[in-house]
């Protein structure tokens, strides 16, 4: 077999050459859609729940903290499906939320006692996504829609008649299970 | 039990049952040219591919019984015995059959998650192995002298399962492709002319061009069948034809060799309706499959032309097989009414 | 005349249909309740009172809902409204009388004006009777429509409730599309399509239409080709997208039944007040079309035709392709519900489901050009990203790849909880995109407040135009913490906070839940958490507003 070598050789080199060029490819393919600066994607996997946690105010600010090195496990909201999706981004390891920032929790909606709310205002401000309705002694409300769920507006209360309630999540498309009859 | 009701039309292992009578032609022709041996290689294969693929399934706890039922090991086994020469060493079919199930196919997840087609692959390991025992192919029946019969089982027992002592290795012969690419000086027709296996042939080499209109033969029934998709062996023999119309130098000593050669010699037919077609190791969409189709006719071509094997079949298929993810990825088809966005990671 | 094209893929299935399409359409005996669901009504008769046929006895955001016959209110109850959902009924038990409150009398068409006759047809409760269930007045209270298609294309397997309509009520029908196109008010031209496997309702279509204007196109018996988009692409070739409505593109599709009933509302003046139903199967004994009392149960549907439990495997709520198990037989008959099907084991799907081997027949049928091998394969990796690039949220769910799986891979089941998955995910991806918008909308009002009081203070600090106003709110927000003051008050209030928490677990008696229990632990860890955040803050007595940039 004259040039079976050879012919080894650059089969193997053209198998190679093919797998190079898919997997720069599927890197050219993946990274098309990312829009700019890390940031900016870092950002896109928070939760936007605003809440702080992470020893930011806001998520913005955590995302440009992620973007320079700071540990990507503080974001209590996202809990462990946001840590995954961050570690995907950056190639690193997934990580168990650092418990120093909190924990874990189902999503949540302020809820403001109506009997006990004195009308102060000083929750308003306090809200980082304006979703708390209310004036100068009128009695103050939360747009459950729009509530991320923050935990902030309930420090500043002086009578603490702000509390989050636990909403229930939706449920899953029914047509998902389907029950045979009964024979 | 499901409220879902029956009348589709093809079971799984229908479709495996009938991509093995679309065999028996090609089958039927190798047997007239070539003797008993073809017969031997694909019962040693595919007995080799069944118990490797029960021994998989019992490692990996899965239902033996329903997994080799499904017909895809025997399959396999079959197009391997087809590959191999006839009369090559029993333990080459044996070590294939076992090297397609235990290494190609199920290490990756078993049937329907290859990423290799476990035939091609097993018989390039061979071939990589075993080049000379791979190349030695007998003469076909015509050629043969007139002393020697048509290589019954006994003989060709003798020479597969007793193959130091073996009297059939003076009737071996040039495969058409290698014949071919040994031809230095002589312009095509001359060769032609020259060549035993030619000067015998109709449209290229006697006994292979039969045996890859058997295989074309079948082919058509698949396709007409939609058992396999059209697509990729139109793409291919197109292809395959194409390049060799133009690199036939009108027919001069440097010719690449003249289309009739290429589509009627070596596996070409068995390649583009058998092999390239294995859905599972196939692109998903339309025109994903017309891309494989003329990937894999570009790869023979190369390899048949410029590569040192004579033949590229199984690694022009194999390496097809690795390019799959990535045409996949390209080519999902856009549904009616939806207009092509922009890449996004993001769902 | 028009791009008229071949469906993409499709399927043949054993129609089924011969059997119970032989005889006429059937009544069926006065079930002894009626479960009319409430949808997003409010009920306009108290419970208890009688109700005359045809009176409304529902309405509000939703579609006004009938008195199917006479009878009294008895309650309002949680019931199944199909195969997997359950909603507020009305439980309606018939008197037996069968009686009108007040006997319907045609209304005065001509001398009614556009918004009129579309009020008429919604308080008649009609909606579209092919199965999808939209409110018709709602689509022909759309400007500038075109076209009009008339869906008289049946092609799910076994259904024949609109052959049979056809055969016995086709003038009705010709009335209904005239008075269809007059609410329209803008001249459409009319176009019907019909399957060319039931000549009879052609032959009584065509003896009804005579010399109208009306475009007749018969196409080949082909599913999914009545699916509403795919029939408008093959009459008008015009594609519309999966998240537009054809009204967007000036086409309003009605099915014959939808028709029909527009007919009977305007014409006769009868509210939407029964449809037929096709039962049929090989467990089903005696094949037919029956006239349905809107909310009869199913189970009296089957008790009519001779339901034998023993050799009915399953009873589907809707037709062969498409639909769906019924698990409660009370479900009641509404108005998208076409078919009941018995089936018997032999027409069930006979093994379990086998490995995929990417045969690719699934592709071939898709009507929408997916691939559903590959969409089974990230499905099964719950690889969403994936999914979505395969636009999983195209797939009609119409059932053409299940048919011809030869690995009997259930495939739009699965498709369908992933859709679910992925519209989960959406959801929560734009719920973070608007909470972001709004953060820094607020960032910036605070922003400008802050920038607005230096200035009346009279310092020199100009606003400058276009700078980084999030930027400006974060040093702002990080300024705000570095007075002591706040920082105090923070940390008091986050004492204050942990000490009544441990109170409550505290006060907690011995027979709350461990899961009570464990939430105020949470909320005590989280408070401590906070707390020693505040103190620290404190101690420091700066912020991290270096951090940040």
């Amino acid at each position: 077999m004259i040039g079976a070598g050879s012919a080894l050789l650059a089969l193997a080199l053209l198998g190679g050459l093919l797998v190079l060029v898919a997997l720069a490819w599927e890197r050219a393919l993946t990274d098309a859609g990312a829009d700019g600066e890390l940031t900016i994607r870092i950002d896109a996997l928070l939760p936007q729940t605003q809440c702080g946690r992470c020893g930011h105010p806001g998520c913005l600010p955590y995302a440009r903290a992620i973007a320079a090195g700071e540990p990507f496990n503080r974001c209590p909201p996202g809990g462990a499906s946001t840590i995954a999706a961050l570690a995907e981004l950056l190639g690193a390891e997934p990580r168990p939320l650092d418990p120093a920032h909190g924990q874990e929790l189902p999503r949540r909606v302020a809820f403001i006692r109506e009997a006990d709310c004195i009308g102060c205002t000083k929750c308003l401000p306090a809200c980082p996504v304006d979703a708390i309705l209310g004036a100068t002694r009128q009695l103050h409300t939360v747009i459950a829609e729009l509530c991320t769920g923050c935990d902030l507006c309930v420090e500043p209360c002086p009578v603490d008649c702000i509390e989050l309630i636990a909403v229930s999540p939706t449920p899953p498309s029914s047509a998902a299970e389907r029950r045979p009859v009964a024979t | 039990m499901d409220g879902f009701p029956a009348g589709r039309a093809r079971h799984s292992v229908q479709v495996m049952h009938q991509v093995l009578l679309a065999l028996l032609p090609g089958i039927a022709a190798l047997l007239w040219y070539f003797g008993a041996g073809v017969l031997i290689q694909i019962l040693l294969a595919g007995a080799a591919a069944l118990g490797s693929e029960a021994l998989a399934l019992r490692l990996r706890g899965l239902p033996v019984r329903a997994g080799l039922g499904d017909g895809s090991a025997l399959l396999t086994g079959v197009l391997l015995g087809i590959a191999l020469p006839p009369l090559a060493p029993w333990w080459l079919a044996v070590s294939g059959g076992a090297f397609a199930m235990l290494v190609v196919k199920h290490p990756f997840g078993g049937l329907g998650n290859n990423l290799f087609n476990p035939a091609m692959a097993a018989y390039a390991m061979l071939l990589v192995s075993f080049p000379d025992a791979l190349s030695r192919w007998p003469a076909p029946l015509p050629l043969l002298p007139e002393d020697q019969p048509w290589p019954g089982l006994l003989a060709a027992g003798h020479a597969i399962f007793l193959p130091g002592a073996a009297a059939i290795d003076a009737v071996a012969m040039a495969t058409p492709l290698a014949a071919f690419r040994d031809n230095r000086s002589l312009l095509v027709a001359q060769f032609y002319a020259a060549d035993p296996l030619f000067a015998a042939g109709t449209f290229a080499a006697v006994g292979w061009e039969t045996v890859n209109l058997g295989f074309l033969l079948g082919g058509i029934y698949l396709a007409v069948c939609r058992t396999i998709d059209w697509r990729t062996p139109v793409a291919m023999l197109t292809t395959l034809g194409l390049l060799a119309w133009l690199w036939n130098d009108g027919g001069s000593s440097a010719s690449a060799g003249p289309p009739g050669l290429h589509l009627l010699s070596g596996a070409t037919m068995l390649g583009a309706f058998f092999i390239a077609t294995d859905p599972t190791t196939l692109a998903a969409s339309s025109s994903g499959r017309l891309l494989c189709g003329i990937l894999v006719g570009i790869l023979i071509f190369a390899i048949r032309a410029w590569g040192g094997y004579p033949d590229g079949v199984a690694f022009a298929v194999l390496l097809m097989n690795l390019a799959v993810p990535l045409i996949d990825r390209g080519t999902i088809p856009q549904p009616p009414g939806t207009v092509r966005q922009q890449r996004s990671r993001s769902p | 005349m028009s791009a008229r094209r071949r469906l993409r893929g499709g399927v043949q299935p054993p129609s089924h249909k011969a059997a119970s399409v032989a005889g006429p359409i059937r009544d069926l005996p006065l079930p002894s309740l009626l479960i009319l669901p409430l949808g997003d009504n409010h009920l306009l008769r108290a419970p208890g009172s009688w109700v005359g046929k045809g009176e409304p006895i529902a309405d509000g955001s939703g579609l006004p809902v009938h008195a199917s016959t006479s009878g009294f209110i008895r309650d309002i109850e949680t019931r199944a409204i199909d195969a997997d959902r359950h909603g507020p009924c009305v439980l309606l038990e018939p008197d037996g009388d069968d009686r009108w409150r007040e006997p319907p009398r045609p209304l005065p068409i001509a001398t009614l004006d556009r918004a009129q006759l579309l009020e008429a047809v919604r308080a008649a409760g009609i909606a579209g009777l092919g199965g999808g269930g939209f409110p018709t007045a709602t689509k022909l209270a759309a400007p500038a429509i075109h076209t009009l298609v008339i869906n008289a294309m049946e092609c799910e397997a076994y259904v024949t409730a609109d052959d049979a309509l056809l055969r016995e009520a086709a003038a009705e029908v010709v009335a209904g599309i005239g008075l269809a196109a007059h609410i329209l008010a803008s001249a459409p031209r009319v176009v019907i399509g019909i399957e060319d496997d039931k000549p009879e309702a052609l032959a009584a279509l065509r003896n009804a239409l005579g010399g109208d204007d009306i475009e007749l196109t018969v196409l080949p018996a082909r599913y999914p080709a009545g699916a509403e988009r795919l029939l408008i692409a093959l009459l008008t070739g015009l594609e519309i997208p999966r998240d537009e409505l054809p009204v967007a593109h000036g086409i309003v599709c009605l099915n014959v039944a939808t028709v029909h009933a527009l007919q009977r509302a305007l014409g006769h003046g009868e509210p939407l007040l029964e449809r037929i139903v096709t039962l049929s199967g090989g467990a089903c004994r005696e094949p037919a079309n029956y006239r349905v009392p809107l909310g009869t149960p199913v189970a009296d549907l089957l008790a009519a035709s001779g339901y034998e439990r023993e050799r009915c495997a399953s009873v589907l709520l809707g037709g062969g392709m498409m639909g769906r198990p019924l698990a409660d037989l009370q479900t009641p008959v509404t108005r998208s519900t076409h078919c009941v099907l018995l089936l018997s084991a032999e027409e069930m799907r006979p093994t379990p489901p086998r490995t995929c081997i990417r045969c690719g027949w699934c592709a071939d049928v898709c009507p929408v050009a997916l691939l559903p091998q590959q969409l089974h394969r990230h499905a099964l990796a719950e690889d969403l990203g994936a999914l979505a690039r395969h636009h999983l949220d195209q797939c009609l769910g119409c059932g053409a790849c299940d048919h011809v799986c030869p690995s009997a891979i259930p495939l739009t089941r699965q498709f369908a909880s992933a859709q679910a998955a992925l519209a989960q995910l959406r959801a929560d991806r734009q719920r973070a995109d608007r909470d972001r918008d709004r953060f820094l909308a607020h960032q910036q009002r605070l922003a400008r407040a802050a920038a607005e009081r230096e200035t009346r203070r009279g310092e020199a600090h100009p606003a400058t135009p276009g700078s980084d106003l999030a930027a400006l709110a974060m040093a702002r927000a990080a300024g705000a913490g570095a007075s002591r003051e706040p920082l105090e008050r923070t940390a008091a209030a986050a004492a204050d906070r942990l000490r009544r928490l441990e109170n409550q677990l505290a006060e907690l008696d011995a027979g709350a839940s461990a899961a009570q229990r464990n939430a105020l632990q949470a909320r005590i860890a989280q408070a401590r958490i906070d707390h020693d955040a505040a103190l620290r803050r404190l101690a420091s007595g700066s912020t991290d507003a270096g951090a940040t940039h």
